[in-house]
C-alpha cells in the first residue's frame, strides 16, 4: 500500500485520491480519469510483478486491456460497465499503453 | 439467449421493456459479451451451468422497484448483487441458469456519515476503497474492516454474506445497523428504529421493539437491501501485530485452546488468522516452484520450505489495539501464555488487512496453480483443539483423494473458529471441474456427517448444505419465503432456500 500510495503521488494522482467529497458521497456517473482506476483497482497487483503482470511502461494492447477488463483473467474478476463505462475503460487503457515503467517513477 | 425458466419468450421481451424504461435501454444487459462475464464462476461447474440471461444495472431505489415490478409482473426471477464478487462463492453468477442479475454497482453513494456515533450508512455500490478514501479525504479517524478482495467490493455485499475481515470489527453482521429493504411487493420498510418519524437512531440501536429482522435478511432472498448502516472502528491510538508459530502439526489442538481462551477473555481483540504451512507457501510461491510431482503437495515438504523462512506448521497473525499501556500489557500476558503453548513469536509484522491498509495481496494464492479455480469450504469449528484437529484431519484425507493440498486460513471468533478452506484448482484441466465438484460435496456430506455446518457456502451446493440443518429449519425458511416472496422472484435457491 504504501508503494502504491508513493507511487501515486508520483504520478501526480493526489487529487485523484481525493475523488470522494467531503460528507456524504455520490460519484453516480461522474466520470473518473484512469488514474483513480489504477489507484483503486488495477495497481493493487499490476504495480509490478512478480504478483501480477506489471503493466506500467510495457506499452500494452489497448485492444487487449479492455478485452481483458471486460472479460476477467486467471485471478482477475472482470469489471463491469456498471463500474467502469467504456469511455472509462478506453481511456484507462490508452493511460496504461502510454504509461512509463513503475521502477522510473520511483 | 438463455431465458428464465417458465418464462415466455413474450413475458421475457416484456420484463426487458420495462425494466429499460426503468433504467435505459443500456443498462439492460442482454448480448453474451456483456453478460458472459457476470456468470464467470470461479467454484467447479462450467460457466454456462449458472449462466444468467441478462442483467439489469439501476442507479436509485426507484430503479430498483420499477424493475422489481417488472419482474413480478412477468415472473421474472432477479439476482441481486452489490459489487457481485463473492469470488470462491459463485462470483455474480446465480444459482438457477437465467435468472437475470440485478446489478447495483451504480447505487454507490454514502448517504450519512455520524462522525460522533462513527456510523454511514451505504448503497450497495459502495466499495470498501470508496468508504476508505471518504473516510481519509474528511480526515475522520475511523477504520474500516474489510475482507481479502477489499478495494473491489462492498460493505454491503460482504455483511449480506456474513463475511470476516481483520480487525476487531471483523464480524461484519455484528458490526452492521440499520438496513433499508425492498420487498418483492414493493414494501419498502427499514429495519430496527429506522421506521421511526425523524429517527435519530436508525444506527445506534440494531433491534427497536419487536423481533431483530436485520438477520433474515442475510445470507437470503427475503428482500432487497438497498440501505445499510455500519459501525466505523475508531482509529485506535496504538496496535502491534504478532505472528505466532508453533513447529509441528500435532500442536493445534494445544495452540487452539490457547488461542480461544486469549479470544474469550479479549487479551486478543481481533479474529486473526491461523494458516497452516502450505498456505503460507502459496501466498509466497508458485506450486510448479516447489513441487513437481503427483498428488496433493506432500505437508511435508510445505513444512521444510516454511521452517527454512523461521515459520512453522501453524502460523497465526493476530493484533492488539488500543492504548499503548494496554497494547503493552495485552502483549505480555499473549506472549506468555503463547508461549507457554510452545509457541515461538515474530512481533511487528505488518499485514494491511489488520491495520486499515487495503490491500488485494490475498490474490496471489490465485498463483498457486493458475487456472482460476477456486471454491471454499467453509466449515464452523467449535473452538476446542480437538474439533479443528478433527475437521483438518477429515479435510484433508478427502482433499487428497482428489489431489488437491489441504490450505486454510481459519478465522478465530470466541466460541468459533471459521475454518476457511480453498480448494485450488486449474478448471482448464479436462475433467477437472468435475473431480472437484466431487470433492466439494463429499466434504459436505462428511462434514455433516460428523455433526458440523458452515458459516457460508456457494452457488451449486447450496441446498446440500442447507439440508444438514434439517427439514424443519428448510421448512420455517420456506414459510418465510412464502410469506414475502410469493412468486419467488428473489434469488431463487439463494442459501437452499425455493
Amino acid at each position: 500500500m504504501r508503494l502504491i500510495v508513493i507511487l501515486a503521488a508520483l504520478l501526480g494522482m493526489a487529487d485523484a485520491a481525493r475523488t470522494v467529497p467531503p460528507g456524504p458521497s455520490s460519484r453516480v456517473d461522474a466520470a473518473q480519469p484512469p488514474a483513480f482506476f489504477w489507484r483503486s483497482a488495477c495497481g493493487y497487483c499490476h504495480d509490478r510483478e512478480p504478483f501480477a503482470p506489471a503493466l506500467l511502461g510495457r506499452h500494452a494492447a489497448v485492444e487487449l486491456t479492455t478485452h481483458v477488463v471486460r472479460t476477467g483473467a486467471p485471478g482477475m474478476p472482470p469489471f463491469h460497465a456498471s463500474e467502469i463505462s467504456d469511455s472509462e475503460l478506453e481511456d484507462l487503457a490508452r493511460w496504461i499503453a502510454a504509461s512509463k515503467p513503475s521502477r522510473e517513477r520511483q | 439467449m438463455i431465458r428464465p425458466p417458465n418464462v415466455t419468450a413474450p413475458a421475457f421481451d416484456a420484463f426487458l421493456a420495462e425494466s429499460a424504461a426503468a433504467v435505459g435501454a443500456a443498462w439492460v444487459k442482454i448480448h453474451d459479451e456483456d453478460v458472459h462475464p457476470y456468470g464467470r464462476v470461479m467454484v467447479p461447474f462450467e460457466d454456462d451451468v449458472h449462466m444468467p440471461s441478462a442483467a439489469v444495472c439501476p442507479q436509485s431505489l426507484d430503479e430498483v422497484r420499477a424493475v422489481v415490478a417488472a419482474a413480478q409482473a412477468h415472473s421474472v426471477p432477479l439476482w441481486p448483487t452489490s459489487t457481485g464478487r463473492n469470488m470462491g462463492y459463485g462470483s455474480s453468477a446465480v444459482a438457477v441458469r437465467g435468472t437475470v442479475v440485478l446489478d447495483m454497482r451504480r447505487m454507490n453513494r454514502i448517504t450519512d456519515f455520524d462522525p460522533e456515533l462513527g456510523t454511514v450508512v451505504v448503497e450497495p455500490g459502495v466499495t470498501y476503497q470508496a468508504l476508505h478514501d471518504f473516510l481519509e479525504a474528511g480526515g475522520h479517524d475511523f477504520w474500516i474492516d474489510f475482507p481479502g478482495p477489499g478495494p473491489l467490493v462492498s460493505p454491503m455485499g460482504n455483511t449480506l454474506e456474513r463475511g470476516h475481515g481483520m480487525t476487531p470489527y471483523g464480524d461484519h453482521f455484528a458490526n452492521s445497523c440499520g438496513y433499508e429493504i425492498l420487498l418483492a411487493d414493493g414494501t419498502l420498510f427499514r429495519t430496527g428504529l429506522g421506521g421511526i418519524s425523524n429517527t435519530t437512531s436508525w444506527q445506534a440501536n440494531r433491534h427497536g421493539i419487536g423481533p431483530s429482522l436485520d438477520g433474515i435478511f442475510t445470507q437470503s432472498n427475503f428482500g432487497i437491501v438497498t440501505k445499510m448502516g455500519l459501525w466505523l472502528m475508531p482509529a485506535p491510538p496504538a496496535h502491534k501485530t504478532v505472528l505466532a508459530h508453533w513447529p509441528n502439526r500435532d500442536d493445534i489442538v494445544k495452540l487452539v485452546d490457547v488461542i480461544r481462551s486469549l479470544r474469550v477473555d479479549g487479551t486478543i481483540a481481533n479474529e486473526g488468522v491461523l494458516g497452516n504451512a502450505t498456505i503460507f507457501l502459496a501466498a509466497a510461491k508458485r506450486r510448479s516452484a516447489v513441487f513437481a510431482g503427483s498428488g496433493a503437495l506432500p505437508p511435508d515438504l510445505a513444512l521444510t520450505e516454511m521452517r527454512a523462512v523461521g515459520l512453522g506448521a501453524w502460523n497465526y497473525v493476530f493484533s492488539l489495539y488500543g492504548r499503548p499501556d494496554r497494547v503493552e500489557s495485552d502483549w505480555l500476558a499473549a506472549q506468555r501464555r503463547l508461549e507457554d503453548s510452545g509457541a515461538t513469536l515474530i512481533p511487528d509484522v505488518r499485514d494491511g488487512t489488520q491495520i486499515n491498509e487495503l490491500t488485494l495481496k490475498s490474490f496471489a494464492l490465485f498463483n498457486w496453480v493458475g487456472g482460476n479455480g477456486l471454491a471454499w469450504f467453509a466449515p464452523v469449528a467449535p473452538a476446542r483443539g480437538r474439533d479443528v484437529k478433527r475437521q483438518f484431519d477429515l479435510a484433508e484425507s478427502i482433499l487428497s483423494k482428489y489431489d488437491l493440498d489441504f490450505m486454510t486460513g481459519s478465522q478465530f471468533g470466541t466460541r468459533e473458529v471459521l475454518n476457511v478452506i480453498p480448494l485450488i484448482y486449474d478448471r482448464r484441466t479436462p475433467g477437472r471441474i468435475d473431480q472437484v465438484r466431487v470433492c466439494f460435496n463429499e466434504l459436505i456430506d462428511a462434514f455433516g456427517r460428523a455433526g458440523y455446518g458452515f458459516y457460508r457456502t456457494g452457488i451449486g451446493f447450496m441446498d446440500r448444505v442447507a439440508a444438514l440443518q434439517g427439514t424443519a429449519r428448510e421448512d420455517v425458511n420456506h414459510r418465510l419465503k412464502r410469506a414475502l416472496d410469493p412468486k419467488g422472484i428473489l434469488a431463487p435457491g439463494k442459501s437452499g432456500i425455493w
